[in-house]
């Protein structure tokens, strides 16, 4: 296959949206850093991001030239690495006497749970794709959930709720696309509905807590934040005065007052798109919002072009994670969402949530490119016949 | 699980149904629905609450750091300071920033000494402004100081040391009921109109003249708005105001004189102890006839005002408000009500010549009681005959009595309008706070509070009782020295005052003037005033009721005793005095609480206090 023919196929609106976002993201990162007289450098935080980037542009690059659909044939690799990664994190944890998300690598600190979120699409769209409709439909549903549980339950009791609530998602949006009947669908939001009822309410009361406490917490402040504004309210109290008070046009970059001088939280991680309302405004938040929905629109293009079923499975769970991803992370600094510690994508700091990333945008283009490529073949068959 | 994950591809053909599209269709749908809630949620954030939060954000930037203005320096008529400002060291909190509140009040409460529901209580107070430091202990030591700044970075996020002006007093204990003292504005005070435009944790004048010229001796705070971050560490100045001094009040005490009289007071009191007389308390006021400038106003006991600085410990103020205290805090001076005894007599004679009930040269024969009704009523001694002078000079209560009878007889009640005219039953318009009236009876308030229908009655003996300032009538000190002052300067009533003037902290030079309106004349013939200031001439004289007190004093002076008595209490002692006799410049007072006599104690207590003024050569010593 010519490198030319690969590269005249590629998505390049998708590519284009994505380095806009990574951009804009290092532009946050470096505004909400870059006084902060405890780093060794200004750019320290922006240039591990921008390093991590050019880490997933090469995944990216390798993804979209190979055929994804040999990542088929190492599901089962791939389902164990992600369940082995996971535990690993168990016995780092023990051995740092506390729970941790990183398997330090030397140079580069690994976040299991974003590569679980990229792994399980593979997986579960690798299953999926194989199973018939229209028969043994109940197997299907509960096999797709069982695989999936496993995973998440291991990441929610890490404890890493984010995380799981993504891996749940993702698993309920690749069932939706392969076409679970929607009896399953009523079932499963039925025994989810129950057991978060259980969780929350019932076993709290008889003595058994699933949830920590300062997760109950979290999961609950964003519903009156003003009753706790020195505790956990006051993070998401904080997002929403700088959002709030950036108006049309933003106090403009590096003058953001709550991020500047650190009233807003976590301003380069979970509430990095905080700093971009307080500084560039309505105006910036309108463009970054532009940017995602250009991604989630040639996922989906991409999702329905795919020549295959695993490759559109590969593409929706791409879109859903990611569509996820960017409302959780921004409904929660506006107040709309739990408070659950999920990255935005591309834009807040995190070199693993990078990576993964990016290497997600690969498979989308060499669905992009799969698909393309049978277009050209279709053509030329008809030119031959014809 | 193996099993399922590896199972063999069911279906060759992988091609997908067509209906992915439709659902694919359903996951854009559903991102169009997730981003227009987001969009229209920060539309509501950012555009239509905007304001609302740029304000908060303002808040939560900027805090103001109050710079507290001194207040003024409180002088002598000399410049002689009599209270001054240090800088002290307060402890305040910055609530929004305690990281665990209960714990670290809890702890801070321990270190200083100040317990948790008054620093609860000062919070409360203070909730109003959440940008603001509260300031919960003045004046902590040095030692305190350092101890405090190491702990505070780990122990104690939101405390904080800053510099306070405190009030100082050079001189301990003197004139601490005319100076007052200064504390910190309570709930009741700020609502008053009085001190419109004040704020909590503002310190003011309590009593005294701190509290009568606040608004002279309070400057304007100053302050710095400054750029904070989220742990309250201030990044750089916004804008600053600098606080202006209060200005300095010069008052007509002399701080010589002052000192004296106090000391003339203990010296009194160890005299009436040496006489056996119980005496616990004494007042004294030592006032310019001429002008109401007062010279010195002593009260004993005494309090030192440095107990309220930096707020006042439960445990001190107890101990100035226990029993067997006998009320420190109380300005005797002007606030203590005693019955005048015979220093009342001048207005009875007065009141007799000017409403003609009697001459100059009217006789009376004593024989030491007089017994025209059926309850007999004693002189102190025997005088035979005695007209108006002698009355005076030998306090012969005889002479007193008969007038007392006759203003009765005639149905009058001249005595009381005179009393009244001449300044008892009211205020003397001193500026001061807390000036008692005392009480000038008469038929009508004898009605009023008499409970039987024998006790509602203005029998005889409340006039003849009241002719020698006897019975229920009451007078402050202040109220007599108003009263001799009129006599002794021709009959004008003057308004006592102590501020003279008040100046600018900063230039020095004079911005008010404190000095009351002109004095009154009184409708007093000359010449019975005259007749009057004859007899306390005399009445100072070797063998008259002061004994030997004036002998080898070379001033001229006049004066009068009084020996009041109050039922179940050793007699109290007065003397009023003037000086010099023909060109009075001063009135002295001198009450000692069961002091005994008026000759025997109270005078040569006044005869000390006019040493300090007049200075005699070294003379025998004082007779007791």
């Amino acid at each position: 296959m010519e490198i030319r023919t690969h590269l005249r196929h590629f998505d390049y609106a998708l590519l284009a949206a994505v380095a806009g976002l990574v951009a804009f993201g290092s532009l946050i990162i470096y505004s909400a850093t870059h006084s902060d007289p405890n780093l060794p450098s200004p750019y320290y935080y922006v240039k591990i991001q921008l390093l991590a980037a050019l880490l997933g542009t090469i995944f990216m690059a390798v993804l979209a030239f190979i055929d994804f659909r040999i990542l088929r044939n190492f599901r089962q690799h791939i389902y164990f690495a992600i369940i082995g990664m996971i535990l690993l994190l168990f016995i780092v944890g023990a051995e740092a006497k506390g729970s941790t998300r990183w398997i330090p690598l030397g140079f580069f600190n690994l976040q299991p749970s974003e590569v679980a979120k990229i792994g399980m699409i593979v997986v579960l769209a690798a299953f999926l794709s194989e199973r018939p409709r229209g028969e043994l439909e109940t197997q299907t549903t509960l096999s797709a959930l069982g695989i999936a549980a496993i995973p998440t339950f291991l990441v929610f009791i890490q404890p890493d709720f984010g995380t799981a609530l993504v891996l749940a998602s993702l698993t309920v949006a690749l069932l939706f696309l392969y076409g679970t009947r929607w009896l399953h669908f009523g079932v499963m939001f039925a025994a989810v509905s129950g057991a978060l009822v259980m969780m929350l309410k019932v076993l709290p009361v008889i003595g058994i807590q699933i949830l920590k406490p300062y997760q109950i917490d979290r999961l609950l402040v964003f519903l009156h934040p003003e009753h706790d504004p020195g505790g956990s309210g006051y993070h998401l109290l904080q997002s929403k005065i700088a959002i709030g008070s950036g108006m049309m046009t933003g106090k403009g970059l590096y003058q953001g007052t709550q991020t500047q001088l650190n009233f807003l939280p976590e301003h380069h991680t979970d509430f990095v798109f905080s700093v971009l309302g307080e500084e560039l405004g309505f105006i910036g938040v309108a463009v970054l919002l532009a940017l995602y929905v250009l991604v989630i629109w040639r996922g989906l293009r991409i999702a329905i072009i795919s020549e295959s079923m695993f490759g559109s499975l590969i593409a929706g769970g791409v879109v859903s994670m990611l569509l996820f991803q960017v409302f959780v992370n921004i409904g929660m600094t506006i107040g709309i969402m739990p408070i659950t510690g999920i990255p935005l994508p591309f834009v807040s700091y995190g070199g693993s949530s990078m990576v993964v990333n990016l290497l997600a945008i690969g498979l989308l283009e060499s669905i992009h490119v799969r698909s393309r490529l049978a277009g050209d073949r279709r053509y030329r068959r008809a030119q031959t016949t014809a | 699980m193996v099993s399922f994950l590896s199972s063999k591809p069911r279906r060759k053909n992988d091609r997908q149904p067509p209906s992915i599209a439709l659902r694919a269709g359903i996951i854009g749908g559903m991102a169009v629905l997730l981003f227009a809630v987001l969009i229209f949620r920060i539309w509501f954030l950012q555009i239509l609450s905007g304001d609302q939060y740029v304000a908060m954000a303002e808040d939560n930037r900027t805090r103001f750091i109050l710079e507290e203005a001194p207040r003024g320096i409180i002088y002598d008529r000399n410049k002689v300071p009599l209270v001054e400002n240090r800088a002290g060291l307060a402890v305040t909190v910055f609530p929004p920033a305690l990281k665990n509140p209960e714990q670290e009040l809890a702890e801070l409460s321990q270190i200083i000494g100040v317990p948790i529901e008054e620093i609860n209580r000062q919070l409360e107070l203070h909730k109003e402004d959440t940008y603001r430091s509260v300031v919960i202990k003045k004046d902590i030591t040095p030692e305190m100081k350092s101890f405090l700044i190491e702990r505070i970075p780990l122990y104690f996020p939101g405390v904080d040391i800053k510099k306070f002006p405190l009030r100082d007093y050079p001189n301990g204990t003197e004139a601490a009921h005319v100076l007052g003292h200064v504390g910190q504005i309570d709930e009741q005070e700020l609502a008053e109109p009085r001190y419109e435009g004040y704020k909590a944790g503002d310190e003011i004048g309590k009593n005294g003249v701190e509290f009568q010229f606040d608004k002279y001796l309070k400057g304007i705070d100053g302050g710095r708005e400054v750029e904070v971050d989220a742990e309250g560490r201030p990044k750089s100045d916004v804008s600053s105001i600098k606080p202006q001094p209060g200005n300095n009040v010069v008052l007509t005490i002399d701080s010589n004189l002052q000192k004296a009289t106090e000391e003339a007071l203990g010296w009194g009191i160890d005299l009436a102890h040496q006489k056996k007389y119980p005496a616990n308390a004494a007042a004294a006021v030592v006032m310019n006839p001429q002008t109401g400038e007062v010279l010195a106003m002593a009260s004993v006991p005494t309090y030192d005002p440095k107990v309220w600085v930096g707020g006042m410990s439960d445990a001190a103020y107890q101990q100035l408000t226990q029993e067997g205290a006998n009320d420190p805090l109380l300005n005797r001076a002007m606030s203590g009500q005693y019955p005048p005894g015979s220093t009342f007599k001048v207005i009875t004679a007065l009141a007799g010549l000017q409403d003609g009930i009697i001459s100059q040269l009217s006789d009376f024969t004593c024989t030491g009681v007089w017994d025209v009704l059926s309850q007999p009523f004693k002189c102190w001694g025997t005088h035979g005959d005695v007209d108006l002078k002698k009355a005076i000079v030998m306090s012969c209560d005889t002479y007193f009595y008969n007038v007392g009878y006759r203003f009765y007889k005639a149905n009058s009640l001249g005595m009381q309008n005179w009393a009244r005219q001449l300044g008892l039953g009211r205020e003397t318009g001193i500026d001061l706070p807390g000036e008692e009236v005392g009480r000038i009876p008469d038929p009508e308030w004898k009605a009023r509070v008499g409970e039987t229908e024998v006790d509602k009655m203005w029998m005889p003996g409340n006039s003849i009782n009241f002719s020698i300032g006897q019975g229920d009538i009451l007078t402050t000190p202040l109220q007599m020295a108003s009263v001799y002052s009129t006599i002794a300067n021709g009959g004008r009533q003057v308004k006592p005052h102590v501020g003279l003037r008040v100046e600018d902290q900063v230039t020095g030079k004079a911005s008010a003037s404190l000095q009351p309106e002109d004095a009154m004349q009184l409708p007093i013939s000359s010449d019975n005033l005259r007749a009057i200031q004859e007899g306390l001439a005399g009445a100072t004289a070797p063998g008259t009721t002061v004994g030997d007190t004036w002998v080898g004093f070379n001033t001229p002076v006049s004066g009068k005793t009084g020996t009041a008595q109050v039922s179940g209490k050793a007699d109290y002692a007065w003397y009023a005095a003037y000086a010099p006799s023909n060109n009075p410049q001063v009135v002295v007072i001198i009450l000692i609480e069961q002091g005994g006599g008026g000759g025997s104690v109270a005078a040569p207590t006044a005869r000390r206090v006019l040493e300090a003024i007049f200075p005699q050569p070294p003379a025998p010593a004082t007779g007791g």
